[in-house]
């Protein structure tokens, strides 16, 4: 069981999310961007954090940047539907390069998203 | 009846009262003046026969009088009528005179106002005419608008067509700086390879690392060994010399690939995390750029609705306005109307005039019978008066146009 923090502009993927963690029996919260994020992440106790990378007021790219040096300890998971708005970039690999343990492209099956936690869970303990 | 009848009896009645209270005093006088004029009569005839000639005498004056008096009235007569013809005629030459002179005024100033009536609505109809073709015109360049911004509107209310043009560009834009990114995305993929790939050196630096500390350990041992075997052992604490000294060496050897390995590993992560931050900086002018496309887009989209609103407000007016100048130019068309109502006038005037001249023929035809011998005259004059008559009675059959308004339709004009 782990303190998990979800975060996403879109209500409804927060709601699914956490709908698809919930039987795992994680504690839960969410965020509606980076800058809440980062916040609640203050508090401490978060063991993982599963983030969105297109958002507004503080995206995904930049919350990752910022947690790598200000709470190394912390494990993320990032999810998008991977290319960029324009196309220039693919987020999703950039999230893994700049320190994301694992990547998740939307859309994602519940069972893809409970690996991938129990995955960084492992690597972690 | 009745009335009258008790009127004439209530007349009677009162004559009958004022007789008896007349008739008393004659009674006095009669019985009087009898035996007085009895006595006159028997005794002095000759008088009485005096008398009755001597009125008979100023019955006779009286008579002649009269008779003499009706004699010169009659003798002065045909002088005074003469002169009174005379005097009516001449007044009645200058009444028609001066009235011929209004009329041919009246007659001049319906001819000017034909005129200028004429010449006043000819240019007001070409204005009007000229108007009507421009609003026409004006009209047509709405209406074409108007065309063509619907059919650059899609009509099934997702926005206009110009936006979608618009969309489209933008899409082949992005697609366009899509393959420019693709060499971006696989230099991102190489640099996950790369991040891979330190991540195993530095792991198969630590396995060096460790073998290295390990064999020091063992030469280490080796070496306590040999010195313990003493002379026996002296070969091989050469050896063990040797393994430590490799080890060391090997350990040198790791410790500078490490330094090298941290220093690679340091510019990894700075390019990752310069990588990241264009990514991001991407991220936020697309969010951005998103957002002001939809702005712009909305835009346009509230620009073309105004414009279409207020070419139709034009086309409205304009139409007002094309409506009105009908009205103007077929309300104008009734100055055939005016026209003949003009001109019914003049003619209406001239045959007073003509009139006149009968009238004044006659007044003169009476100037000059006055004084002579006058029946032929004054029935030559009768013959004028009656003609004058006739055509009077002409002149108020032949009516003015029916035509009271401007209304189309009715017209009974042309
Ligand atoms: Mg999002």
């Amino acid at each position: 069981m782990a303190k998990i923090l979800i975060v996403d502009d879109e209500p409804h993927m927060r709601l699914l999310v956490s709908a698809m963690l919930k039987s795992d029996k994680h504690e839960l919260c969410v965020a509606e961007n980076g800058q809440s994020a980062m916040d609640l992440l203050k508090d401490g106790g978060f063991d993982v954090m599963i983030t969105d990378l297109v958002m507004p007021t503080k995206n995904g790219i930049d919350l990752i940047m910022e947690i790598k040096q200000a709470l190394p300890q912390l494990k993320i998971i990032a999810m998008s539907g991977g290319g960029g708005i324009n196309g220039r970039f693919d987020y999703l690999p950039i999230a893994k390069l700049i320190g994301a343990e694992n990547i998740l492209r939307k859309p994602f099956k519940r069972e893809d998203l409970s690996s991938a936690v129990e995955d960084i869970l492992a690597t972690h303990n | 009846m009745a009335v009258v009848n008790t009127d004439i009896l209530q007349h009677s009645g009162i004559r009958q009262e004022k007789q008896r209270s007349v008739a008393a005093a004659p009674a006095i006088t009669y019985r009087l003046f009898l035996p007085v004029i009895l006595l006159v009569v028997i005794y002095s005839w000759p008088t009485i026969i005096v008398l009755l000639t001597a009125v008979s005498v100023w019955i006779s004056a009286v008579l002649f009088r009269w008779v003499s008096v009706t004699h010169t009235a009659v003798n002065a007569t045909p002088s005074k009528l003469s002169s009174g013809i005379k005097q009516l005629g001449a007044d009645l030459g200058d009444l028609t005179q001066s009235c011929h002179k209004d009329i041919s005024t009246l007659t001049s100033e319906f001819d000017r106002l034909s005129s200028v009536q004429t010449t006043a609505i000819g240019g007001l109809m070409q204005s009007f005419t000229g108007l009507e073709a421009q609003t026409r015109g004006l009209r047509e360049l709405v209406v074409a608008a108007m065309a063509k911004l619907t059919s650059h509107s899609s009509g099934d209310g997702s926005g206009s067509k110009i936006s979608h043009e618009v969309n489209n560009l933008i899409q082949v834009f992005q697609d366009n700086i899509s393959s420019l990114g693709e060499g971006s995305r696989q230099l991102v993929d190489m640099f996950n390879i790369m991040r891979e790939h330190i991540d195993g050196i530095n792991r198969l630096l630590k396995e060096i690392e460790g073998i290295s500390s390990q064999t020091n350990l063992l030469a280490l041992n080796a070496a306590i060994e040999a010195a313990r075997a003493g002379e026996a052992g002296r070969g091989f604490a050469v050896v063990a010399d040797e393994v430590r000294s490799l080890s060391t060496r090997s350990n040198q050897f790791s410790t500078q690939i490490r330094t090298r390995f941290t220093t690679t590993q340091e510019a990894m992560h700075k390019a990752a995390y310069t990588v990241g931050r264009m990514a991001a900086l991407d991220m936020k002018m697309s969010m951005n750029s998103q957002g002001r496309i939809a702005d712009i887009m909305n835009e346009m989209e509230h620009m073309n609705g105004d414009v279409a609103t207020n070419l139709q407000q034009v086309d409205q007016i304009t139409s007002q306005i094309n409506h009105d100048v009908g009205v103007a130019v077929r309300s104008l068309q009734f100055e055939d109307m005016t026209t003949q109502l003009i001109q019914h006038m003049r003619n209406r005037v001239l045959a007073i005039d003509s009139i006149q001249t009968i009238l004044g023929e006659a007044a003169a035809t009476m100037v000059r019978s006055a004084g002579e011998e006058t029946a032929g005259s004054i029935e030559h004059a009768c013959q004028l008066l009656l003609q004058a008559k006739d055509r009077k009675k002409s002149l108020a059959n032949n009516g003015p146009v029916a035509q009271k308004d401007m209304q189309g339709g009715s017209v009974d004009l042309f």
